[in-house]
This record gives structure tokens, C-alpha cells and sequence, in this order.
């Protein structure tokens, strides 16, 4: 019996769980690096940064670009998946626009704020513009949902 | 004698395997802790979101107009005539206050400089500020000496 194997039979089993020892190795690294793997913040800053260049790339607002008509020729947001929640307030007078898209994340990032876990991605940005010569507030938040799709 | 050599070969390749196995846990061991350990370095989603939010912040501070002696002076001019005059110094540290305290907290880093002529005015500094990951250097297209850092720390963020 020996004869028909030989010597290298034996050699070929090490071999073997050798190979399977490094193949497991490899899996266990790419899976501990991917395992967490989220691109909601990303994709949350792009469409935030989107917003901005969109109303204001210099920081000086006009009111009636804060609609949701120019939200979403900016955007052109998926509604169920995506929330975004602009609000413009001046420092110098009463003067306040608010304008909402999306499914209401709204509870749901502010929880998220106080470092509550929940499913959503959430991105909370404050902004100091013009608003003509006011001085005023930008508080824009984007949250997603997305997550079956964009979560590994 | 044959079976010396098998013997042999099979010693050799043994060495072989738990030095290759020995290689491998050391370099998972090194990788789980390397990701354990590593500082807690800020994601480049982070920094970019500060600095956009500097970015519109500072143009529109840099375009807004304030009175100074009966008169509307733009927060770019001021920054420039801060250079050489105290008078517009404490303006725009009150101004600055005046604005991006109620937004940021004391979050705001805002400081102005010129290698030439030579100045270094820190007009916001705040403790909590992280390095230089959320300064953004701008430059006034009129007053190409003057240099502006600006950042928002990320702070506010957990109020």
C-alpha cells in the first residue's frame, strides 16, 4: 500500500492543512476588516455637501432657494430612503424657513445625537450664512435609512 | 533506508508547518491588535463635514458687514486693518464672539496671520480643538498676506 502512495503522501497532508490554515487566516483578516463596513456617513455628507453648494457655495442664502422643489433638483433624493430637514433662522430678525423631504428621520437623528443606537445614519451640520445682509442660522440634518442596502 | 528518508522529508516539512503557522498567528495576533489599539483618529467623513461647515461659515463671516464708527466695514476689512490697529483687534473678537458662540459654543478656532509685514492674532482658540484636522487656510483675494485658520471643533456636537 505504501508503494502505491508513496513517501509524498504524507507530505501532501501537511501541505494541505497548510494551505487551509492560510486560507482560513486571510478570511478571518478581510472579515474582521469589512465586518463594520457603512457607507450611510458618506453618502449622508455628499448629499449634505450636495444641499449646500446647491443654496449657498459662499455663505450667502437666498430664502427662496430653501423649497423643496430646489432640494430636489439638487438632490434628486430617493423619499423613503432618505431625510433631509433644512432650516434657515436670522440672528437679526424673526424671519424663519424650514422645509422637510423624506420620511420623518427627525426624532430619530436627534436621538442618534445624544449617542442612542438606532438604525438610521444621521448628519447634523449647523452653518453661519447671509441671508442678504442678516446675519442668520443654517441647521441642516440628513438622515438614511438604507439599511438593508448600504450596510455590509 | 528508504524509510530514513521518509522520515526525514517528513521532519522538514513539518518545520515547515508550524513555522508557517507560527507566521500567520503572529500576523492576525499583530492585526486584531493593531485595530484595538489604534488612536482614536477621526474618519476623513468627519473632517471633511467640519471643514465645509467652516468653509460656508468663514465666507459668510467674511462678507458680513459690521459698524465701526458709523460706518459699515466688511469682516474681511477689519481682518485686514486688525493688522495695525487695536481698535478693529477687539471689533473682531467681539464680533467673532458674537456669532459663532451661540452656534458652536467656545468651539471655534479663528486665527489670523502674515509673514509679511509680520502678525499673529489668535482671535477664537478653543481647548477642545483636535490638531489642525479641521483648519482650513484661506486667503483674502485682496489681501493675499493675510492668512486665515479657521475650524470648528467637534465639541458642539456633543452638547
Amino acid at each position: 500500500m505504501a508503494e502505491v502512495f508513496g513517501e509524498d503522501i504524507v507530505i501532501w497532508i501537511f501541505r494541505f492543512i497548510l494551505i487551509v490554515i492560510i486560507l482560513l487566516g486571510v478570511l478571518v483578516m478581510i472579515t474582521k476588516y469589512y465586518s463594520n463596513l457603512d457607507v450611510r456617513p458618506a453618502e449622508a455628507l455628499a448629499i449634505s455637501n450636495r444641499i449646500i453648494d446647491c443654496i449657498s457655495a459662499d455663505g450667502i442664502v437666498d430664502a427662496s432657494k430653501i423649497s423643496k422643489e430646489q432640494l430636489l433638483k439638487c438632490t434628486n433624493l430617493d423619499e423613503n430612503e432618505i431625510y433631509v430637514n433644512l432650516t434657515l433662522n436670522s440672528m437679526d430678525t424673526n424671519f424663519s424657513k424650514s422645509v422637510n423631504l423624506g420620511a420623518d428621520l427627525e426624532a430619530l437623528c436627534r436621538a442618534k445625537e445624544k449617542n442612542v443606537k438606532i438604525k438610521a445614519e444621521c448628519l447634523i451640520q449647523k452653518f453661519y450664512v447671509l441671508l442678504g445682509n442678516e446675519k442668520a442660522k443654517l441647521d441642516l440634518v440628513v438622515g438614511i435609512k438604507k439599511g438593508e442596502k448600504n450596510v455590509v | 533506508m528508504s524509510f530514513k528518508m521518509n522520515k526525514k522529508a517528513v521532519g522538514k516539512e513539518l518545520l515547515y508547518f508550524v513555522a508557517t503557522v507560527f507566521i500567520i498567528v503572529l500576523l492576525v495576533l499583530f492585526f486584531l491588535l493593531s485595530t484595538f489599539f489604534s488612536p482614536d483618529i477621526p474618519k476623513i467623513t468627519e473632517i471633511s463635514s467640519i471643514q465645509k461647515e467652516g468653509l460656508i461659515s468663514l465666507l459668510a463671516f467674511l462678507n458680513s458687514k459690521t459698524e465701526v464708527d458709523g460706518q459699515n466695514v466688511s469682516m474681511a476689512d477689519i481682518m485686514r486693518l486688525a493688522q495695525a490697529d487695536e481698535k478693529y483687534k477687539s471689533k473682531l473678537e467681539e464680533e467673532s464672539t458674537k456669532i459663532f458662540d451661540p452656534l458652536y459654543g467656545k468651539n471655534v478656532h479663528l486665527v489670523l496671520s502674515s509673514p509679511s509685514p509680520s502678525f499673529y492674532f489668535e482671535v477664537l482658540t478653543t481647548p477642545y480643538f483636535v490638531g489642525e484636522k479641521s483648519i482650513i487656510n484661506s486667503t483674502l483675494p485682496s489681501y493675499p498676506n493675510l492668512g486665515i485658520w479657521f475650524g470648528i471643533g467637534e465639541k458642539w456636537k456633543e452638547k
